[in-house]
């Protein structure tokens, strides 16, 4: 597509314009999109804490079957909980998110949480931000890479606005949808999510998301316990996440027809176990603060973690839109309050608070689940504004991380993206993918002629120093390919005893690298050069090796095989 | 290089800024609708809540206070109803996380401080108990803040008083004394405290101030006739007795008291003006009563002695002309039996009571 050259907007500054633009829209849709979940929550279950079961096996396998049939009769594109699709849109449709998709993952995820479904807003609103920025994307006619690039920057705007934390939001996008770090996303990015928390604070307050006693580490032996803590996180998120794996694929596989059905099967499942805990239902933070709160003895903490892991894989595997946050931390703060009330039993001087334990228990689940280990220490230290809490977080989801890991080659996401017949990137394994580096392709240094050799002496090394072709050192710092066939021009004129320094006073530098480097920045760098030379970072005057087109393709043949 | 320009962009921008106004326009409307909606939840469970309360359905003011934070969460009020009523329910460990929550907000709040003061009484933490109370008396209240921190006081000193702490309980009911609250229970109160930490030198005027407001409140009366009783005041005392014994008979241990008075009177052998005959009889009559006391001793080798100097104490006032030296030697005898008995034979009768407290009485004003 050509565009008209007339003064305006260049891209960069229309890109930032619109990734604040972006970030307050998002920020608005995020706020009434919270306002619809706890509107239609009160329409449909009432204003109690602990709703009728008569109302629990009406209102969830109706609002079930009301769900199922938007999802399969209007809005075919919203099932799920919005990460992957937004991942897909990245990839896979040059960042193209529909409009219909923006209103039926909003009316279909409010009708389902609000109806109880055990989902999440939070993946949906991120869901909502990706298509607000590329609906906004292509209306600004932006171009195929930043149009790639815009859809994240709504995924983090939206995410953050749910979330009530822009850090978080900012790393979960990096982390898990983009994978890299580039200054022009990031900036973008962090202006989106700004924005949209100011937004948010403006309509909803700005209180953080949960409330816990200041932490300080009363014993050494609660580091065990933290411990503790991951392990059981881990393993827990583990069956999480194969349960969710093993029945979504099963229930998609049944008749057609069936999917009118699923969600409603779901709510009725979820309304029998809501008649005795109706804490399972939906996103579930009130009780998470109750749980906080001491409200629970662990006894009930332990059986409420494993009957919201039933309730939120059936919602999620029926196909029912909403996310998988709300519930992984659901079931994370249950668990960290278990824990520590167990350790209470267990030993006697322990001192650790359920507010505390829950709290880590969150990011624990979360780091369990998601996979994504940095965000989910900085989403704790958000959501709660202790940033003393850092060190048992730390060890509790790094613990957490490596036993799913270790059960559970590939994340939750990627197999999602796999059920659903797509090929996504792992973001988890392209940061474990090992880099190739200059070094794994550097080969030792030629023969390195000076500015004080003879043309004489330079033609009788290079004939010696085959087949790599000799380097010469112009001047300090720079370096530069030797002519040979002027030199021996040079040396048929009798002009055997001028030097290299002479020869060389106007040739153009070659593009030196560091061993360091990645192999990728030398493939860009070497062109038709034959070789390029590998400097010391602290003297570009000392040559460590060159790098050659051979070189580099060797090293990555040795990678890949 | 030359990037594009796009003009396109600029007119799609300019368009969405235009959007902004209806879309926050429709946001904050929402928004307004939402918060006025939580808002009438959030009364309207609060109302619940207070209403179970009122009826002593705890648990359901729970519940009823639960989620009317839910719609309002900042509401500190709400929260620390809550957690009265998880309280009154019996769920201290619960409450105590709310007040906890509400404590780090504002560590000088005076309801927290003084429910955590609760809490922590209720679970026998002292130090806890003591910080939270003072506190609670030392901190901030939104009304009637002096009869607050004075009822916080009292409590504490309850607290203290029932740990057995008694120079602490002193301490803090000295200062109360010394400022009392102004409603007449919690006046009566803090003199019944100052009697049971034994100072009946400030609880006396507190009674006699009541009695002034509440001429016929029999625990007023009472209280009265105990703080003149522990004073020594025989007189004032016997008055205070007889009309609390008047108006309560069935008040056995006012009965007791009056009973030891009168016998006061009436075996005192140091009273003034008393005939020489007189005060020999009252000195045989208390022997004999320590005689008889010292038989609980049964074949102690202490008992043995006693009773030998008894007799032979007894011997000696009858043939002497029971001077008053005689008389101080054999009251201090019937002391040193009182003081003897005292462990071992369990509580004394009121003529026992009487007869130490005549010598204890008689030894403190020098003689």
């Amino acid at each position: 597509m050509t565009r008209p050259r007339m003064p305006g907007l260049r891209e960069p500054q229309l890109f930032l314009i619109l990734a604040l633009l972006i970030g307050v829209f998002s920020g608005l849709a995020v706020v009434c999109f919270r306002i619809a979940i706890e509107t239609s929550r009160l329409w449909l279950l009432g204003s109690s804490l602990r709703p009728s079961p008569s109302r629990l096996w009406v209102v969830l396998p109706l609002g079930g079957l009301a769900v199922a049939a938007l999802v399969e009769l209007v809005f075919p594109v919203v099932r799920g909980s919005g990460v992957n699709q937004t991942k897909a849109a990245v990839y896979v449709y040059d960042g193209y998110i529909s409009f219909r998709t923006v209103i039926g993952k909003f009316i279909a995820s409010a009708l389902a949480i609000g109806s109880g479904q055990s989902l999440g807003p939070e993946d949906p609103s991120l869901q909502i931000g990706a298509g607000l920025a590329s609906a906004f994307g292509r209306a600004t006619g932006l171009s195929r890479d930043k149009l790639r690039l815009i859809a994240p920057l709504g995924a983090a705007a939206g995410l953050a606005a749910a979330f009530n934390s822009p850090i978080t939001a900012v790393l979960f996008v990096i982390e898990e949808v983009i994978g890299t770090w580039s200054a022009v996303a990031l900036g973008a990015i962090v202006i989106a999510a700004v924005s949209s928390v100011v937004v948010q604070h403006l309509f909803l307050g700005d209180q953080p998301l949960f409330r816990v006693p200041d932490y300080h580490l009363a014993q050494a032996s609660e580091l065990f316990v933290y411990g503790i803590l991951g392990l059981a996180g881990g393993l827990l998120a583990l069956v999480f996440v194969k349960l969710a794996l093993y029945l979504r694929p099963r229930l998609r596989q049944l008749p057609a027809w069936t999917r009118f059905l699923q969600p409603a099967v779901a709510g009725l499942v979820i309304a029998a176990i809501a008649t005795w805990y109706p804490q399972v239902t939906g996103a579930g933070y009130e009780y998470m603060d109750e749980a906080m709160h001491d409200q629970y003895t662990w006894q009930v903490l332990a059986l409420l973690a494993g009957l919201k892991i039933v309730s939120t894989v059936l919602s999620f595997s029926s196909g029912t839109p909403g996310g998988l946050f709300a519930p992984t931390l659901f079931i994370g703060a249950m668990l960290g309050g278990a824990v520590c009330g167990v350790a209470r039993e267990v030993m006697p001087t322990f001192q650790g608070s359920t507010g505390v334990y829950a709290l880590i228990g969150m990011g624990t689940m979360f780091a369990g689940i998601m996979r994504a280990p940095i965000t989910s220490v900085f989403m704790i230290i958000e959501v709660s504004g202790n940033y003393s809490i850092v060190l048992p977080v730390m060890i509790s989801n790094t613990i957490a991380y490596l036993v799913s890991r270790r059960f559970q080659s590939e994340a939750i996401f990627d197999v999602l993206s796999h059920q659903d017949g797509l090929t996504l990137p792992s973001m988890e394994q392209q940061r474990e993918a090992p880099v190739k580096r200059v070094e794994d392709a550097m080969q030792p240094p030629p023969v390195i002629l000076t500015g004080a050799t003879t043309v004489a002496d330079a033609l009788q090394r290079i004939a010696d120093s085959a087949p790599i072709p000799a380097i010469a050192h112009a001047r300090h710092g720079v370096w530069a390919e030797v002519p040979v066939a002027s030199l021996e021009a040079l040396l048929a004129e009798g002009k055997q005893e001028l030097t290299m320094g002479n020869v060389l006073a106007l040739a153009t530098p070659l593009p030196v690298l560091y061993p360091d480097q990645s192999l990728d920045a030398a493939l860009r760098r070497i062109g038709a050069h034959p070789q390029l030379p590998v400097v010391h970072r602290a003297d570009s005057g000392t040559l460590v090796g060159v790098v050659t087109m051979e070189g580099i393709l060797r090293a990555y043949a040795q990678a890949a095989s | 290089m030359l990037l594009p320009t796009l003009a396109p962009g600029r007119h799609a921008l300019a368009w969405l800024a235009v959007a902004l106004i209806p879309a926050f326009t429709v946001t904050a409307l929402v928004a307004r609708a939402h918060h006025h909606e939580q808002h009438r939840l959030a009364i309207d469970w609060h109302a619940r809540g207070e209403t179970a309360l009122a009826q002593h359905r705890a648990n359901d003011a729970v519940d009823a206070f639960r989620t009317a934070l839910t719609y309002d969460r900042d509401d500190r009020v709400l929260r620390l109803r809550l957690a009265q009523s998880l309280m009154a329910a019996g769920r201290d460990t619960e409450a105590r996380a709310h007040l906890v929550t509400l404590w780090d907000d504002q560590p000088g709040n005076g309801p927290v401080n003084l429910e955590l003061g609760r809490v922590a009484a209720s679970e026998g933490d002292v130090p806890d108990a003591l910080r939270h109370y003072h506190n609670a008396i030392e901190g901030a209240w939104t009304d009637e803040a002096e009869s607050r921190r004075r009822a916080a006081r009292l409590e504490l000193a309850q607290f203290l008083v029932d740990r057995r702490a008694v120079p602490q309980a002193q301490a803090e009911l000295i200062a109360l004394a010394a400022d009392p609250p102004s409603d007449a229970q919690s006046r009566g109160r803090l003199a019944d405290l100052l009697l049971d930490v034994d100072l009946p030198r400030q609880a006396l005027p507190i009674f006699e101030q009541l009695l002034v407001e509440h001429p016929r409140e029999r625990a007023v009366i009472r209280g009265a006739g105990r703080a003149a009783f522990a004073l020594g005041s025989d007189a004032l005392a016997r008055r205070y007795l007889a009309r609390a014994a008047a108006a309560d008979p069935a008040d056995q241990e006012t009965a007791t008291l009056l009973e030891i008075v009168r016998l006061e009177e009436t075996l005192d052998p140091f009273a003034r003006r008393l005939p020489s005959r007189a005060r020999i009889a009252r000195t045989l009559r208390a022997i004999d009563a320590a005689q008889a006391r010292v038989t609980c001793l049964g074949s102690d080798p202490q008992a043995a002695a006693l009773a030998s100097d008894l007799a032979a104490m007894r011997t000696g006032v009858q043939s002497t002309a029971a001077d008053r030296e005689s008389t101080d030697d054999a009251m201090d005898l019937v002391l040193r039996v009182e003081q003897a008995t005292a462990t071992s034979c369990g509580a004394p009768p009121p003529i026992d009571r009487a007869l130490r407290r005549i010598v204890e009485r008689r030894q403190g004003a020098g003689g």
